[in-house]
């Protein structure tokens, strides 16, 4: 097996998202000054719900999980480092949020299964909403179908490498994992995404 | 190497992640194995569905909604009001309870001041008792057409000192006789009231 690429970037070299700069809307933020903090909040909502959305592939379940994240910003505003880009910030919060709100929905689920690796084995079904809602074409609803039947690490890195378009190097950050890791998540889910899809005509 | 083992180069091939000497490597068997070639088709396949969900937006009402929750979170965040473009979400059934309790309170508030505030007659406030009509007696020497009968009696004479009106005998008037007629006199003396009973002589 050839050695891999390590892809440049990262998420510290990403400019500034939008007007006004992050650094003084931040630091604005952090001075107690509201209007700032709302464009803090209209900044990142649309990217939070998104991404929320393709982790857990419900609405109802992305509107909990974007809520959640920007009460962790409310919460954890002081200590957010202005001189460094949100994204990572952001990503990283709405990855966790949706781990929780993933394994607060599963204790009352009556799946999953437990697979003999034990891995999740999670019924894949197509998401009532991705068609209509979404406007997705067949495939790739039935693509985002089942992407829940992904255990969470693997979902987690095949979102943010393939969906969001992330560089390697930049979801391992996120993670908080090294890129050797997220690559071997990112192809195992790749090859147990096509065997679900076999399974699953 | 079996073509079972090359499942893990072909997705990192599609995803980009080979190097070029493996990726030429990997290429020249794709193109004499038909198996790994269908992988490789279905992972690109995949991958292209996995983009266009990476496309897809959140419906605006979704983000509207959002909007909504979070405007109290961060008018209370910051102590100001929701900011503009966030629509509080009003709960009208616990509005509604919240002002009928402050109504309840404020009735509750208004009922003990009233009862707590001073009626006459009050404390060191006279009255003047009028004795019933079968009660009265001429005055010796007195003639007038209309005579007065009145007799003062101090405020604490009475139990509680709360009647208002004048006391009266509660026995009926006799036949004959008409239902006496009472004039209330309010002297420059607030604590003092006079009421005058007006007797008709038959003149």
């Amino acid at each position: 097996m050839g050695e891999t690429r390590a892809t440049g970037g990262g998420i510290g070299a990403r400019p500034p998202e939008g007007p006004p700069p992050w650094r003084e809307v931040l630091l604005r933020a952090q001075a107690g000054d509201r209007e700032a903090l709302e464009a803090i909040v209209v900044s990142q909502e649309k990217r939070v719900l998104n991404v929320a959305w393709r982790m857990l592939l419900d609405l109802d379940d992305a509107k909990d999980a974007a809520q959640e994240v920007f009460m962790r910003l409310i919460k954890y505003l002081p200590s957010l480092d202005p001189e460094r880009d949100p994204s990572a910030w952001f990503y990283r919060a709405t990855v966790n949020v949706c781990r929780d709100v993933r394994a607060s929905k599963r204790r009352w689920a009556w799946l999953p299964l437990i697979g003999a690796e034990g891995e999740e084995i999670a019924a894949a079904g197509p998401a009532p909403d991705l068609l209509e809602r979404m406007a997705l074409s067949q495939e790739a609803a039935r693509v985002a179908g089942c992407l829940r039947a992904l255990p969470f690490k693997e979902r987690a890195a095949l979102v943010l490498r393939d969906v969001e378009g992330l560089e390697t190097a930049e979801v391992a950050r996120i993670l908080n994992s090294s890129e050797t890791t997220v690559r071997s998540q990112a192809s195992r889910a790749r090859l147990r995404l096509r065997r679900i899809l076999e399974e699953n005509p | 190497m079996t073509c079972g083992r090359r499942e893990r180069e072909i997705a990192l091939l599609v995803a980009g992640e080979l190097d070029r000497p493996a990726a030429e490597a990997l290429r020249a068997h794709l193109a004499t194995c038909p198996a790994c070639a269908s992988l490789e088709r279905a992972l690109r396949r995949n991958a292209a569905a996995l983009r266009e969900l990476g496309g897809a937006s959140v419906p605006a009402a979704v983000r509207a909604e959002l909007h909504a929750r979070l405007a109290r979170p961060l008018s209370s965040a910051r102590g100001g009001s929701a900011p503009a473009g966030f629509k509080v979400r009003r709960r009208t059934p616990l509005r509604a309870a919240l002002a009928a309790c402050a109504l309840a309170a404020a009735a509750l508030g208004a009922a003990w001041v009233l009862t707590r505030s001073p009626r006459l007659p009050g404390k060191g406030t006279a009255e003047v008792a009028a004795p019933a009509p079968d009660r009265l007696r001429p005055a010796p020497g007195a003639a007038p057409e209309r005579e007065a009968q009145a007799s003062l009696v101090p405020a604490g004479a009475h139990a509680g000192g709360a009647a208002l009106a004048p006391r009266r005998s509660k026995s009926a008037p006799r036949p004959g006789e008409q239902e006496p007629t009472f004039v209330r006199l309010q002297t420059d003396d607030p604590g003092v009231v006079i009421y005058w009973q007006l007797k008709d002589s038959g003149g």
